[in-house]
């Protein structure tokens, strides 16, 4: 802190001390000001998620007993109902999205980065924003169009696919962003070592880049497992047991959706339960890939 | 002491005396050289040990490189011994970086960047119509400037990195044989064995680059190539890296880019001092160094400019 009997500095410039003082202190409020600002600002920003998560608790806890895993829906009225068929629905959706969507989204970003300047790369890259930010309802319905209807039925692959189109160019587009921070001096070496560029891309830039990839990879699950309009004309719902993935499936999105629309207390306390649920899993997948990637060496791009 | 490695005479090399017309005769160890591997594209003729003039290992000839129109490397021929090291050296932006990288096609790697004029490895074009990049890279090893370990391998699998490309892949046990030896070679082995499993970014800079060396080592190239290898690291390192080069001339030809010329005296046979993308001279060390012909040699070695 200032004391006043420190001298002033040798340097003391253009200013009489007392000016200099007036001035420091009128800084030190300046950045005390925007410093508060920027932390109010910060603690904002994850406002809505407390928000979200103590009101889920709040709503949801009271109806999550065992039964809601293990038991499946059961009418108006009629007491243990659960959720368990939603439950399954949407790992399985998650999990086909995810073995259609990963390979091609991550195989793309490497391309995309790999081969940056040329015109294919160029036109993927563009196409893959543009989709990006392609309305989940429009997914839904093409998916309706071109895996729904010429089968005749709804099924959990056309919603594992709708899915999977909906992560291809988030995780193309992350991953891309993440394997050039890889340096080209370690490329170089690979190359000089008398490794093919295929060889290249997958055991030291892929390898190098993995932290990131995964984290990319995470997020894009952790939004498709919520998303609900993509699968209204797809896996549809169903109020039965059906792993089946040629068969309609429920899906915990749908059945929120469902209960929360009715009039009934009891399904809007299961509606509450199943967002519950359904944010605790999106959590342990994160947690669980995280501890998984956690590897001895640090990977992020060096 | 390393019980494999044998140590120079002289601890520090100092320039020896210039071997100018007959390249292999006065070699040291003949009998140790290795057999070439045999599967490749561009394999040597093993030919005899003790021939008096052997042809250059490796001889460059009308040798352009571009990047995009601007033109690197202008018309250059030069030869590279068998089982010498060759210096080249010469101010920022000469070309010498641009002319090493045309020697493993590490080159053409780069956006815009072409090359023409031939590269004889061995007697056989390593930019020919059938030649296989990889297996040229395979024979031609490369050390950059910057320690460049795979930061998520271990100690054990950058050396062993290498060894990926090759045919039939060596068992477990070979591998680890293979690692050792290169280890040993760099000098390395008794500073890290006891963490092979652990990663080889925790190394320090010096070691870093020893490991990268091993690295090119491990599958037993005829040329290796050093782009300077030591400007990143301290004096300490340094040495250790020179005495390496000055080991490693005995089994197999040496090319070293440096920008100090005192490392360029200190570890090498014969030094070629490039120009504005053009050769000025190649000859003996000592002779380039005392008795340079070209006025611009000499220009250049008394620091009158660069």
């Amino acid at each position: 802190m200032t004391t006043p009997s420190t001298p002033p500095m040798r340097w003391s410039g253009a200013y009489p001390t007392a000016t200099r003082e007036g001035k420091l202190r009128r800084r030190h409020a300046i950045n005390a000001v925007m410093a508060g600002l920027v932390g109010v600002a910060a603690v904002l920003a994850t406002l809505p998620l407390v928000v979200v998560l103590l009101y889920l608790l709040n709503r949801g806890l009271s109806s999550l007993q065992w039964h809601f895993f293990t038991n499946m829906p059961k009418p108006v009225g009629e007491l243990g109902g659960g959720m368990a068929n939603a439950i399954i629905g949407t790992l399985m959706l998650v999990g086909v999205a995810s073995v259609i969507g990963l390979p091609v989204g991550i195989g793309a970003g490497l391309y995309l980065a790999e081969h940056r300047g040329s015109r294919l790369a160029n036109t993927t890259r563009f196409l893959a924003d543009v989709l990006n930010g392609l309305p989940s309802i429009v997914m839904g319905i093409f998916a309706w169009q071109f895996l729904v209807r010429p089968f005749g039925h709804f099924s959990a692959w056309a919603g594992g696919v709708a899915l999977a189109a909906m992560m291809i160019p988030q995780v193309a587009r992350t991953t891309e962003e993440i394997v050039r921070t890889v340096p080209v001096s370690l490329r170089e070496a690979a190359l000089a070592l008398g490794y093919a560029r295929w060889r290249t891309s997958l055991t030291v830039v892929l390898r190098t880049a993995t932290a990131g990839v995964v984290t990319g990879a995470l997020v894009a699950i952790a939004r498709i497992a919520g998303e609900t309009a993509p699968l209204l004309f797809t896996a549809f719902g169903n109020q039965f047991w059906s792993t089946s993935l040629n068969q309609p499936i429920a899906a915990l999105p749908l059945q929120i959706y469902t209960y929360a629309l009715s009039p009934y207390d009891d399904w809007h306390a299961q509606a509450w339960a199943g967002a519950l649920v359904l944010i605790a899993l999106i959590l342990i997948i994160s947690l669980v890939a995280r501890v998984a990637t956690r590897g001895r060496f640090a990977t992020a791009g060096d | 002491m390393a019980p494999v490695r044998s140590t120079p005479a002289t601890p520090s090399p100092a320039p020896r005396t210039p071997v100018a017309a007959a390249p292999a005769a006065d070699l040291p160890v003949e009998g140790a050289r290795r057999t070439a591997p045999a599967t490749v594209t561009i394999s040597t003729s093993a030919q005899p040990s003790a021939e008096p003039t052997a042809a250059p290992r490796l001889s460059v000839e009308g040798l352009n490189a571009y990047f995009g129109t601007s033109c690197a490397v202008r018309d250059v021929t030069v030869d590279f011994p068998d089982r010498f090291v060759t210096a080249i050296i010469g101010p920022s932006g000469c070309g010498k970086s641009t002319l090493l990288r045309c020697l493993n096609r590490m080159h053409e790697t780069l956006p815009l960047a072409k090359v023409d004029g031939r590269v004889m490895l061995d007697g056989q074009d390593i930019y020919g119509r059938a030649v296989n990049v990889t297996a040229v890279r395979q024979h031609v090893g490369m050390v950059f400037q910057r320690p460049t370990p795979f930061p998520t391998m271990s100690i054990r699998d950058n050396v062993a990195a290498a060894l990926l490309t090759s045919t039939p892949r060596p068992s477990r046990a070979r591998t680890d044989e293979i690692v050792e030896r290169a280890l040993r070679r760099t000098a390395l082995w008794d500073e890290v064995k006891d963490r092979l499993r652990d990663s080889a970014v925790g190394l320090s800079g010096g070691q870093q680059q020893r490991l990268c060396i091993a690295r090119a080592l491990a599958i037993e190239p005829e040329v290796l190539l050093l782009d300077e290898p030591t400007a990143s690291l301290d004096p300490i390192s340094t040495q250790k890296v020179e005495e390496l080069v000055y080991e490693l001339r005995r089994d197999m030809t040496v090319v070293i880019v440096t920008h100090n010329m005192q490392q360029a005296a200190r570890v090498s046979d014969r030094t070629a001092f490039m120009l504005a993308g053009e050769l000025v001279e190649v000859a003996p060390t000592t002779t380039l160094f005392t008795t340079p012909r070209d006025p611009r040699t000499e220009a250049y070695i008394t620091g009158r400019f660069g």
